[in-house]
């Protein structure tokens, strides 16, 4: 009976966050920059991105009315104390959860099993229409394998760079940044002959747009550790597209790792929110406390979400204003 | 013989998934050998010190 008056108490809440516009949580988009305005159309309905509580790893969920674009998977099995080589099935419960039974796109930001652990098994299970990927072709683990699986089922598979636009379907867009065709020119020749490149430096990094709602993914691009700016970065990015990157939502990079989230990036960004993917007592401390702390003087603590805080994290705009929910939303980092 | 590749260096740390991923092991990235990093395929042989 608890649990029902619990549960009723939500539907009745989400349900008054919807009709009246009042959350704590709420934000006006009004101030989206013009990174391809030209090419956006207009905003139909509601866009809802959830940021899939998956463990350690990445999958984000967008469901647009038209189109269902899962970005990234989660790791094939859970690696911690415990639960260790068993099979990780979050993501599937919370694809149910959603009501997911076929996937338009699915991304995979680089070729990292947190990130494309389970991408096999999704194409397996979700009738994918159509594979994205950073064109660089690894030739082991989950990206090989889940590219033999496209092959085995006849599902196509492109890559995307730097300027490309893709549409999700009622007027949600999302406009790669990263990585610069250049750049995956060169690491594909380097895999060729045999020299070493940095999968995270390939992440596909791109905005959300929807009217004038945007969110920043971030896959794993990581910060400059010297003063040689390159250009797959997150300062690479920042001078590619200068005043260019302010979202409301930022998914923040690597987990929330020292490695990621630059003051120089947050500063460019400006996000009004910051949600971070990791997973209950990883083995990397992710979130690091440096992140944390840049973001709490930047947005505050009420501002900042973590899956393995807050489970999974829901977002949903009009194109106008936008709503912050997630599965225990009283904890804070 | 144990066989694997290194997925990915965590700040500092090579994360080794192990038998097609049934397994992960994280280890000191320093401590791999030279040239060794992302993306190899390895083996992992371990034995006995019967002289300690």
């Amino acid at each position: 009976m608890k649990n029902f008056i619990q549960t009723l108490c939500a539907v009745v809440l989400a349900c008054t966050v919807f009709l009246t516009g009042c959350s704590p949580q709420t934000g006006d988009s009004s101030t989206g920059d013009n990174v391809g305005a030209s090419a956006r159309a207009e905003a139909v309905g509601q866009l809802t991105v959830k940021v899939l509580n998956i463990g350690q790893g990445d999958a984000i969920l967008i469901q647009t009315g038209e189109q269902n674009v899962l970005i990234d998977t989660g790791d094939d099995k859970f690696y911690e104390d415990g639960k260790k080589g068993t099979a990780n099935n979050m993501l599937f419960n919370e694809l149910s959860k959603a009501h997911v039974t076929q996937i338009d796109k699915l991304i995979m930001t680089h070729a990292h099993a947190d990130h494309i652990g389970k991408a096999a098994a999704v194409l397996e299970r979700y009738n994918v229409k159509e594979l994205i990927y950073n064109g660089i072709d690894r030739k082991n683990g989950p990206f090989k394998k889940t590219k033999n699986k496209a092959e085995e089922l006849g599902i196509p598979m492109r890559s995307v760079e730097a300027g490309d636009i893709l549409d999700f379907g009622n007027g949600a867009s999302f406009e790669v940044l990263n990585p610069t065709a250049q750049k995956v020119l060169d690491d594909n020749n380097a895999i060729e002959s045999g020299k070493k490149i940095e999968y995270n430096e390939n992440s596909i990094v791109g905005k959300l747009i929807f009217g004038e709602f945007s969110m920043m993914l971030t896959g794993e691009v990581e910060s400059e550790q010297d003063k040689d700016v390159k250009s797959y970065t997150e300062q690479g990015i920042i001078q590619r597209y200068p005043g260019q990157l302010h979202c409301q939502i930022l998914k923040v990079g690597h987990h929330g790792s020292k490695t990621s989230s630059s003051q120089e990036f947050l500063n460019a960004v400006q996000p009004e929110i910051a949600v971070i993917s990791a997973g209950v007592n990883n083995s990397y401390g992710h979130p690091h406390k440096e992140v944390v702390n840049r973001l709490k003087n930047l947005i505050g603590t009420d501002n900042i979400r973590c899956t393995s805080y807050n489970g999974t994290i829901t977002i949903t705009t009009d194109g106008s204003n936008y709503w912050l929910t997630s599965e225990d939303d009283e904890k804070r980092l | 013989m144990i066989s694997g590749y290194i997925d990915r260096i965590e700040d500092g740390v090579a994360v080794i998934l192990l038998q097609d991923g049934d397994y992960l092991l994280n280890f000191p990235a320093e401590l791999l050998p030279e040239n060794l990093g992302e993306d190899d395929n390895i083996t992992l042989d371990i034995q006995l010190d019967t002289e300690n």
